[in-house]
């Protein structure tokens, strides 16, 4: 394992925010890294939670993201996390990807020329960011800290886009079933581009659930991977062996929110290839596999587990044991 | 439960010490709170309030305690008895 590897958690807006609080205020006190606050619209708004976490965290870095260039104009993401930083200075990082297609879909958005979009977006937040390009697009105060920028990734083009453009890479979950692909093209293009790697973080987000009562644990992780399953190209759908029906399936139900119903349409193969679901000691099997893939961090997303605050504890325990 | 399988769900710097039986009732009733599909039910300043007395490490205390079961009765009271019986506690 890494010196220094990251161990962050990402924890998505859909509970009231008095329970954000109190998953970051004891993740605060054990040994993660950053708290991610994934952004989706149907959920509560990132920026809002990101503000009440920063108030009940003295530690931990805040994640904004990922946000997407359809739904912001760059400007607002960098000014977003510029105010953030007076509230957390120096814990603040930012997310930018092209956005869940399906989401986007269903807001009438067509994600035209993603990773074009995703290079602007990050070159003008890190424009505004250093003071503006010009008079007219600056912010009249500065950020405390430097705020790093992550470019979210699944796509080669997006991987190689990130080693250019930004100060980390977070992979995603649906590379899980094969984490050494994604992180050899991020570490080649950083090679070419002659960038030093200590400047630059290779970071993979894992669908977790961690449960005594393995099915209880691939139950809840279940409605994270339909969602993941979405995201995936056809030919790699194609390569994994899952029926375009399935898919079908299981779209329709990720249309209509449909979470209590959906683990009836996600197979349980499909767990194992985009998720870290079970007990304890397969959740630790599972992660010490992971870290011997060359990334620099790892980033918990999904449910955690059918009670996210033990879970939060128990994987806490599951990373210290393995960064003796 | 995780419980059965790290013994005793503690946090840094929290020893369970004589509290500890009133510390794992207040935890397990925290869950419930903390997963119930039903949180529409509670008001959110009820909710912040529940979130600082956690944060305070004042969980376990016998007014903390009282407002959490209310607060489970009200939104899972079949789950709620149950932990109380867990518990030892006759319902």
């Amino acid at each position: 394992m890494s010196e220094g590897m990251r161990f962050s958690i990402e924890l998505p807006p859909k509970d009231p925010l008095w329970r954000l609080q109190i998953y970051a205020h004891l993740a605060d006190r054990l040994s993660f890294h950053t708290i991610w606050l994934s952004d989706h619209y149907f959920n509560r708004n990132t920026v809002v939670a990101a503000s009440v976490i920063a108030g009940v965290t003295k530690r931990l870095r805040i994640g904004l993201g990922i946000m997407n260039p359809y739904l912001y104009h760059p400007v607002w993401m960098a000014q977003a996390a510029a105010t953030l930083s007076e509230l957390a200075p120096e814990r603040v990082s930012l997310g930018i990807g092209a956005g869940d297609r399906l989401a986007l879909d269903s807001l009438g958005i067509r994600q035209v020329d993603p990773v074009e979009r995703v290079r602007e977006a990050v070159r003008t937040i890190r424009e505004t960011l250093r003071g503006g390009a010009d008079e007219r697009s600056r912010l009249d105060f500065k950020p405390w800290g430097r705020i790093p920028i992550y470019v979210a990734a699944q796509g080669e083009k997006l991987l190689r886009l990130a080693a250019e453009a930004g100060d980390g890479v977070l992979i995603n979950s649906s590379w899980l079933h094969e984490p050494v692909r994604p992180v050899r093209i991020v570490r080649e293009a950083l090679a070419g581009l002659a960038r030093d790697e200590k400047d630059f973080s290779v970071e993979m987000e894992a669908l977790v659930s961690i449960h005594e009562d393995r099915q209880k644990a691939r139950k809840t992780v279940k409605p994270y991977v339909g969602v993941v399953s979405q995201g995936i190209p056809q030919r790699l759908s194609g390569e994994l062996g899952i029926r375009p029906e399935t898919l079908s399936r299981i779209r329709e139900m990720v249309l209509r929110r449909n979470w209590l119903e959906i683990h009836r349409v996600v197979p349980d193969e499909m767990v194992d290839l985009f998720a870290i679901a079970g007990n304890p000691k397969h959740v630790e099997e599972r992660v010490e596999d992971l870290l011997g893939s060359g990334l620099d961090g790892v980033v918990f997303g999904g449910p955690l587990g059918p009670t996210p605050r033990r879970a939060i504890i128990e994987l806490d325990r599951i990373l210290r044991g393995l960064s003796r | 439960m995780l419980v059965g399988s790290v013994g005793k769900v503690e946090e840094p710097g929290r020893g369970l010490g004589a509290g500890g039986a009133s510390r794992e009732l207040a935890e397990d009733l925290l869950d419930v709170l903390l997963t119930t599909y039903n949180s529409a039910s509670i008001h959110p300043e009820i909710g912040v309030e529940v979130a600082r007395i956690y944060m305070s490490g004042s969980i376990a205390s016998p007014e903390s305690i009282e407002l959490l079961l209310k607060l489970c009765a009200k939104v899972e009271p079949e789950k709620t008895s149950a932990i109380l019986r867990k518990h030892g506690i006759d319902v």
